[in-house]
């Protein structure tokens, strides 16, 4: 409690004034709805005017009894967005689009990832924003762009969507494997693997936690792999799991003796 | 207004749409509903949609809509899930000849999609992205339509038998499944077992779906269901014998685990005789005879419809229910038929013969007509002095062709109307070759044996055939209206 | 002699948890050596245990309670009832014991004769939970997720497109989501009993709830970092893995675009003034607004769901109702501002008083969704035998069994007393 105490004082000293946020100036109801659509559209206004409408609109998307009759305006709004404005905004139209399955926003993303002229995202947000729809039809482009980015955020974007992906199995075991990809890459294919393969994912862990030479993060994330959806019969065969695991529980930095402690009891080690 | 034009789409698209727009009748667009058709392999989701919806409007510029077209148009409007395709099937649906009241439940599942997903659409473009209208503009249309139609018992003609997506094969046209019998399934706990050793031997009532099937009214629904048909059966004890299978289109993705907890988390009964099945080698084979209505797109199913079966105890399809919403006392009740029918096998193989004699009695005219013409052409021509009869037999000839003709329209049996061809020819040939008449028995025999078989099939199938009540002729020849400065393409 | 104790009249492990409200116990002799006489007049007390938190007894479930309650037990082991409620929350399981303690003599010092440990849970605000609160919740909720496969998709396939009316937009949106975030609550509960499901208080700054050891820094588009080893690292739902959430804020305040709790308060002594809180357009609201503080599938009605701070969120909204019940004494049904009174033709169906809710009613007559409703009838509890398994709108309104203690849903907040 006093640490909890503690923590809330600190966070009030360090508090900073609110964020600027633009009041928006339209009426209730319906008819403010639409004045709000007007400024999210006007290239002519200001973008934290533009960005206040947007997300008042989307806040009445949860549930203002008048939401109803402008969704059809809101979402062609949306589109307009995308379209023409800076790109803070429209990342934001984009997604919120995305998330609704727009076929629109959709071809936007994927057009943008095939070449890069057409892109108005990064790539790694263009993923993730194609992510809302399995049925996009970007599994291809999705595997495509993960062999030949550098980039760890795009890779590990790549990787998330690829875990509904049967086809991706091989290519993510390999880079779970890989001690060169980064930890974020490898953890995220961890839990990809597990999403396709379960039993792959415990074999992997199991071996893996044997590995004094393994990166710490991933290490937490095989045990956590385990701890939390590990097979009891499979685990209670693995001597040499079992034993490492008891040394790990003493003898480990700390946050993987906690996790080792709790497998410890977990299993009877 | 943002818009996607024509000319921003693959070239596949780009094809396929001026394809749809230079087609002149109504098979031809229709044959482009079926989902196996090659258009859309390896299309994903969200082109397959585009395509389909710009055929169904294409359909809809009919002067009426085909009624072969109305279990696609009810089953877009039944199971709901892209906002384009839904204001689309809505028009088509109020370009039929009639409002019918049976249309009321689709237009309901239909008006609650389209509130909370109405989206602009554009109704003119391929692809439909734009705006002009949206799906409760058009379903909203269709449902004032059909209010204008008269009440219930002073209206309208029945729909054609095939809308109900209901059909039974008797037992000697049931489809032979000796070839899946080494096809491995493995189910819900990992346990394989040959599709042979697992169908055979009772009924079954098989559906497919997908644990990945993003539209609740399709795969979720249907294997809910499937629970509910497990608890009538048990109800009617009828548990033991009348088995239940889920089969997954998608075996890379569903794998034990995953079809156990998809049965769970819907109340599945699994255990011996209720399975969650994947075919991880040999779903090709279980696609090509169940005719499965699906296209895919790598692993991920693109488009698939609504499909259960019923299974006799030698695993061939008895009953099928397809594309429209079944309900699960009628699904439960054609197996249990079938098992009342295969509890004795010498019963149903009896009643089978019984049902290949009795089109020997005639049902209707013009059945009387394509028998008669059968009879009264052999009797003809077995009259070698009565040339001034040729010309009569000639016209029977012709009126035999010209029923069976007709017959192949309901049935689709290419190959009876072809034995009807060869007699009639056979018969043709020993007039110009002359007697013995041998060549004039056989071809009568094979007129007779067309007849009868073409007669003896009970419902049409909905497996692509096209019904004489379908098609209404062909599409006005106005392919293409205007082609924009976009390059849009405009019915 | 010896004497069994039973917490909300149960045997079970599962139901010796309180919150504010009164609970009926009983207690019985088990074990008559040394009465004499018919009854003997046993002293129920307390002792704190590691979990922290405090009771109190009554005879009856009416007033304060007192510290310690004597009661007489019949010697013939029929039951005694009082009525136990928590003063103060534990920390952890169990936090506090009873001890029935009985003079076999005048004259003779208390021996004790039995005790029973329970927790007091209540539900508290997610920064001022300790670390052991943190890790038993996370755990829960990632087991409960179970790698895309546990019933937690049940939760998400309920808050989508289809279900929108029900939930959304109409009178019973608060009781909806109040029974929803209730049985959620309730499925933790079964893989973790001392876990209550924590508000995240959006009007006050919460930076150690983003935080990679609790519920995730943001990291843009990609998935929130988190510490290795944790448990969320494995978190899937739909055909995607992870979580994301990016603050549209600055975390060491708050969001100018939501409501303070104060001006939530202030909206209306009326129920039908006070449910705009869901959406004040083009005002600030302590729900929608809170949603679209950030990027991710938190912001959208259809993906919302995905993201387990939705239930945090959630539960703020629930809190500053039942803050306002409080204030306006809105626990009757029959008292018209308590509930949006309904017009002639009642409301949409599924938000009348008296209808039952969607999914746990399994309805799928038009104009329900028609889509199997996902996840069966509301999770029971050991504690209460409300709201039952297909809740009504009206069960959602005495939650503390202010009105009725038969009314009581088992659970409290930790600022808004019985």
């Amino acid at each position: 409690m006093k640490k909890s105490k503690a923590i809330k004082k600190a966070a009030r000293k360090a508090a900073p004034a609110p964020d600027p946020v633009a009041k928006l100036d339209v009426a209730e109801g319906v008819e403010g709805m639409k004045q709000a659509i007007g400024i999210m559209t006007d290239p002519a206004a200001a973008l934290a005017q533009r960005k206040a409408a947007l997300n008042a609109l989307q806040g009445a998307s949860f549930g203002h009894p008048n939401f109803k009759e402008i969704r059809g305006e809101y979402v062609a709004g949306l589109r307009q967005v995308v379209d023409d404005a800076p790109q803070e905004l429209l990342q934001d139209a984009l997604e919120i689009l995305s998330q609704e399955q727009d076929p629109y926003a959709e071809k936007k993303l994927v057009d943008g990832l095939r070449d890069d002229k057409k892109a108005l995202v990064k790539p790694e947000d263009a993923l993730h924003y194609l992510s809302y729809n399995l049925h996009a039809g970007v599994q291809g482009v999705v595997r495509n762009v993960f062999e030949q980015s550098k980039d760890d955020r795009v890779r590990q974007q790549a990787v998330r969507l690829m875990s509904s992906d049967p086809q991706a199995v091989k290519l993510i075991e390999r880079t779970l494997k890989d001690k060169k990809e980064s930890a974020e890459v490898r953890q995220t294919s961890a839990a990809a693997l597990h999403a396709l393969n379960p039993q792959a994912l415990q074999k992997w862990a199991e071996k893996t936690a044997l590995d004094k030479n393994e990166n710490q993060e991933i290490l937490a994330a095989c045990l956590t792999a385990i701890n939390q959806f590990g097979d009891e019969k499979t685990i209670s065969k693995n001597t040499a799991f079992r034993k490492r695991i008891s040394q790990m529980s003493k003898n480990a930095p700390p946050r993987l003796k906690q996790i080792a402690k709790g497998l410890s009891t977990k299993y009877g080690i | 207004m943002a818009v996607i034009h024509a000319t921003e789409y693959d070239a596949a698209e780009r094809q396929f749409a001026k394809a749809v727009g230079e087609l002149e009748s109504a098979d031809q667009l229709l044959a482009l509903l079926d989902e196996r058709h090659p258009a859309y392999t390896e299309q994903p989701a969200a082109v397959v949609t585009r395509m389909r919806a710009w055929v169904l409007l294409a359909l809809s510029r009919a002067a009426e809509l085909p009624a072969a077209a109305l279990p696609f148009v009810l089953e877009e409007l039944e199971t709901p899930h892209d906002p384009y395709l839904v204001a689309v099937a809505a028009i088509c649906l109020r370009h039929y000849a009639f409002p019918h009241p049976s249309f009321a439940d689709a237009l309901c599942q239909a008006l609650l999609f389209a509130k909370a997903r109405d989206y602009p659409v554009d109704l003119e473009i391929y692809g439909g992205v734009g705006g002009g209208s949206s799906p409760l503009r058009e379903v909203d249309g269709t449902l004032a339509w059909l209010k204008s139609a008269a009440p219930p018992d002073s209206c309208c003609p029945a729909l054609p038998a095939f809308v109900s997506g209901h059909s039974r094969w008797n037992y000697l046209a049931r489809r032979k499944a000796a070839h899946l019998e080494q096809v491995m399934l493995e189910d819900q706990f990992g346990r394989k077992q040959k599709y042979g050793a697992r169908f055979h031997g009772h009924p079954t009532i098989v559906v497919f779906f997908y644990s990945r099937c993003e539209n609740p009214l399709k795969c979720t629904l249907t294997v809910w269901k499937l629970g509910h048909v497990q608890q009538l059966l048990a109800e009617r004890g009828l548990a033991d014998s009348i088995h239940t299978a889920a089969i997954t289109y998608d075996p890379a993705y569903d794998t034990p685990d995953k079809l156990l907890t998809y049965g769970r988390n819907r109340n599945l009964r699994m255990d011996e005789r209720n399975v969650l099945l994947r075919a991880p080698e040999g779903f090709e084979e279980l696609q090509r005879h169940f005719a499965l209505g699906g296209s895919f797109f790598e692993s991920l199913v693109s488009r698939h419809k609504i499909e259960v079966f019923v299974l006799d105890k030698r695993g061939r399809t008895a009953a099928s229910f397809e594309r429209k919403r079944w309900r699960e006392e009628d699904v439960v009740e054609e197996a249990a038929a079938l098992l009342a029918g295969t509890g004795s096998g010498k019963m149903a193989r009896f009643g089978s013969w019984v049902g290949l004699l009795a089109p020997l009695v005639p049902k209707c005219p013009i059945c009387w007509a394509a028998y008669m013409s059968s009879f009264g052409v052999t009797g003809f021509v077995a009259q070698p002095s009565a040339s001034a009869l040729r010309a009569l037999t000639a016209f029977f000839l012709l009126l035999h062709l010209a029923v069976m003709a007709w017959r192949l329209r309901a049935t689709s049996w290419h190959w009876s109307y072809a034995l009807s061809l060869g007699g009639v020819l056979a018969i043709a040939l020993n007039w110009l070759w002359s007697p013995p008449a041998t060549l004039t028995y056989l071809g009568a025999a094979a007129m007779l044996m067309a007849a009868v078989l073409s007669v003896s099939k009970t419902d049409p199938s909905t497996k692509g055939s096209i019904s004489d009540e379908a098609v209404s002729g062909p599409i006005q020849k106005n392919p293409v209206r205007s082609i924009n400065s976009h390059g849009d393409l405009s019915l | 002699m010896n004497v069994d104790i039973q917490v909300n009249n149960s045997a079970s492990l599962t139901a010796r948890y309180l919150t504010w409200a009164w609970s009926p116990c009983r207690v019985r002799v088990t074990n008559p050596t040394g009465i004499t006489g018919p009854t003997a007049s046993v002293q129920l007390s307390q002792a704190a245990l590691g979990g922290a938190g405090s009771i109190r007894f009554s005879a009856t479930p009416t007033g304060a309670g007192a510290a310690t309650l004597t009661v007489n037990v019949a010697a013939g082991g029929a039951s005694t009832p009082f009525f136990v409620r928590g003063l103060t929350a534990s920390n952890a399981d169990p936090g506090v014991r009873i001890l029935t303690r009985w003079r076999p003599t005048p004259a003779a010092a208390l021996t004790q004769v039995g005790s029973v440990d329970l927790m007091v849970r209540i539900r508290k605000s997610a920064i001022s939970l300790n670390t052991g609160e943190r890790t038993r919740l996370i755990n829960a909720f990632a087991q409960l997720n179970n790698q895309g496969m546990g019933r937690f998709a049940d939760f998400r396939a309920a808050h989508v497109f289809e279900s929108q009316d029900e939930a959304h937009g109409f009178p019973a949106f608060l009781p909806w989501h109040r029974a929803y975030i209730l049985d959620l609550e309730r499925e933790l509960q079964i893989i973790e009993p001392s876990v209550a499901l924590p508000y995240w208080r959006c009007d006050q700054a919460a930076a150690a709830l983003f935080t990679p050891s609790y519920f995730g820094r943001g990291n843009n588009t990609s998935s929130v970092i988190l510490d290795p080893g944790h448990p969320f690292l494995f978190w899937k739902t739909d055909n995607d893995v992870g979580i994301v959430r990016q603050p549209g804020f600055n975390i060491n305040g708050v969001s100018p675009q939501v409501l303070s709790q104060a001006l939530t308060l202030a909206l209306g002594p009326s129920f039908a003034q006070f449910r705009t809180l869901e959406s004040k357009f083009p005002n600030p609201d302590p729900h929608g607004m809170a949603h679209t503080s950030f990027a991710g599938p938190i912001r959208a009605i259809r993906t919302a769901a995905k993201d387990p701070l939705f239930f945090l969120l959630h539960c703020n909204v629930d809190r500053l109702w039942a803050v306002w019940q409080r204030q306006n004494g809105r626990y009757n049904i029959a008292d018209g501002d308590t509930y949006q009174p309904a017009p002639l033709a009642g409301h949409r169906i599924g938000h009348n008083l008296g209808d039952t809710m969607w999914p746990w009613n399994g309805n799928v007559t038009f104009p329900r969704p028609s889509s199997p409703p996902p996840g069966g009838t509301m999770a029971p509890s050991p504690c209460v035998e409300k709201p039952g398994l297909q809740p009504q709108v009206q069960q959602c309104f005495d939650y503390q069994g202010t009105i009725n203690i038969a009314n009581n849903l088992g659970f409290s907040y930790d600022d808004v007393p019985l």
